[in-house]
């Protein structure tokens, strides 16, 4: 049976207007592209499944699924400080608190009391904040599920991918709505396999890691990562 | 499966200490496959650091193969290990996955050069390594992992697995560092053309503008050498510098992995390392 409150709650936190500051992110599409290795749908598509598949998949939802199901802000701030060990690049650790701290901010400002609990840890602990953690404190106090939860993840993850390209020119609003569509069965398949509760998390995005940690080398760019 | 085929565990126990002004392997326990032969001093800096070629008989992996490795450095010792040659790592029966575990300890003031050489995965190959590095606070070492796939029939038979941990703690703490993959195929499209990867984690107890500095020198000198595709940045807390490389093949992996290691040398000693390879040339590339 549709869900209209829970479709309702997608639509409204997968918002791209939703104002949590990802449109300063392009996770490697930016030095990509510049790097010449990124140019057209198909690189674009290729891009993110690398993203979703290799680290979204393997990391960021086994961190959100940890912070989530935490007990206490303590357990949260265990997966966040998981989460800066496992991110040995600095410019995508940096990415990924300021795109956190900033969508937690907006829940702080909503009145989000695991937000705003959760905040005051932050200011005694500069590794806190990570990406996925935040969206598991968010999308609970927005009383999201877990389900949901996941698919907001990798939703906007997607979307800020596809957006950071248009803006780039890498390609036009007729093909990245076509790489949105390739996207949704990609984010499907993965999440119809639910990853064992003892996984750890890894990562494999060599070239992402690259194209964003030399972003301190560029000499002009639009956006953060 | 092959239940009759049985494990074989094997171990390698190194440790390092410094007397006087030398560093002297006091204890090297190895069993096969490992194989150590002599030591050898070649550095005019440090002067003190021994160099061990890590040796298998076979120089590759097999599924069934369950190797360890215990390395540790007393206070002050100085050390350089690397392996014979770049190793394949042979496919594996379903349901075996061959195990490398290497474990260091590093004391204060010493100083320790883990660079083996890169694994070869075949297709059908599973390997499952890690390495945990327990530092202490003022001790410097640089680490290394790296590898490439092989499809010797072109047929687009790949590995079937890797897994490969390389974490870094202090004194026994949590982990300040982790790099985990587990993978068991490489990415698609414009990237399935990078075949060959590694990844260097530098500590160093220096200033963070220095370690700055270094990153942003390397990943400019790494955009130099043709092929390669790297860039290096700061670890977490700041604890030194992490330096990722992918290539179509290991020969620009291998240029960039030598160019980081002299550039961590020519900072810490002032000059750079003697050679411990042969074949390629990889003084052509510098970090001035």
């Amino acid at each position: 049976m549709f869900d209209t409150e829970a479709a309702l709650a997608l639509l409204q936190y997968g918002d791209s207007a939703y104002p949590a500051g990802g449109f300063a992110f392009s996770w490697g599409v930016e030095g990509l592209s510049a790097d010449d290795l990124l140019s057209g749908q198909v690189d674009l598509d290729d891009l993110v499944f690398e993203h979703l598949a290799f680290r979204w998949n393997t990391m960021d939802r086994i961190l959100l699924r940890r912070a989530f199901i935490a007990a206490d802000l303590d357990a949260i701030a265990a997966a966040d400080r998981t989460a800066e060990a496992a991110t040995p690049s600095a410019q995508m650790r940096d990415g990924s608190h300021r795109a956190g701290r900033a969508l937690l901010g907006v829940s702080v400002r909503l009145g989000g009391s695991l937000a705003i609990a959760y905040r005051a840890m932050l200011s005694a602990d500069a590794r806190l904040g990570h990406l996925p953690v935040v969206q598991a404190i968010v999308y609970r106090d927005a009383g999201i599920g877990f389900e949901a939860a996941q698919l907001l993840s990798g939703w906007t993850l997607v979307t800020g991918l596809v957006s950071a390209a248009v803006r780039l020119g890498v390609i036009g609003h007729i093909e990245a709505q076509q790489s949105l569509a390739t996207a949704r069965h990609v984010l499907e398949a993965l999440l119809a396999e639910t990853p064992d509760s003892d996984v750890q998390p890894s990562s494999f995005t060599p070239l992402i890691d690259i194209a964003v940690s030399r972003g301190p080398s560029r000499h002009v760019r639009m956006f953060s990562t | 499966m092959n239940a009759l085929v049985p494990l074989r565990p094997a171990a390698l126990d190194l440790s390092f200490v410094r007397r006087g002004d030398r560093t002297v392997l006091e204890r090297r326990l190895f069993a096969w496959p490992f194989v150590l032969t002599r030591t050898f001093l070649l550095d005019p800096v440090p002067a003190h650091m021994r160099t061990v070629i890590i040796q298998t008989s076979s120089s590759a992996l097999h599924g069934e193969d369950r190797l360890t490795q215990r390395i540790h450095l007393g206070r002050g010792a100085a050390a350089h290990l690397t392996t014979q040659g770049a190793s394949p790592v042979h496919r594996a029966h379903p349901g075996m996955i061959a195990r490398e575990a290497v474990d260091i300890v590093v004391e204060p003031e010493a100083f320790l050069e883990y660079l083996p050489e890169p694994r070869i995965l075949f297709p059908g190959a599973a390997l499952d390594q890690t390495i945990d590095i327990d530092c202490a606070p003022g001790a410097t070492l640089i680490v290394s992992d790296a590898f490439t796939v092989h499809d010797p029939g072109r047929n687009g038979h790949g590995f079937r697995q890797l897994a490969s941990t390389v974490t870094l703690r202090f004194e026994g703490g949590a982990p300040a560092m982790i790099d985990r993959l587990d993978i068991a195929h490489l990415g698609r499209g414009r990237f399935a053309r990078y075949t060959a990867f590694s990844s260097i984690f530098m500590v160093a107890p220096l200033p963070v503008e220095i370690l700055e500095q270094l990153a942003l020198d390397l990943s400019a000198a790494l955009a130099a050498i043709p092929g390669l595709y790297g860039a290096a940045s700061l670890l977490p807390g700041n604890i030194g510098v992490g330096v990722r490389l992918a290539a179509e093949d290991l020969r620009a992996v291998r240029a960039g992995r030598e160019l980081s290691w002299i550039a961590f040398r020519r900072l810490l000693c002032g000059e750079a390392p003697a050679s411990r390879r042969t074949g390629d040339d990889l003084r052509l590339h510098r970090v001035e």
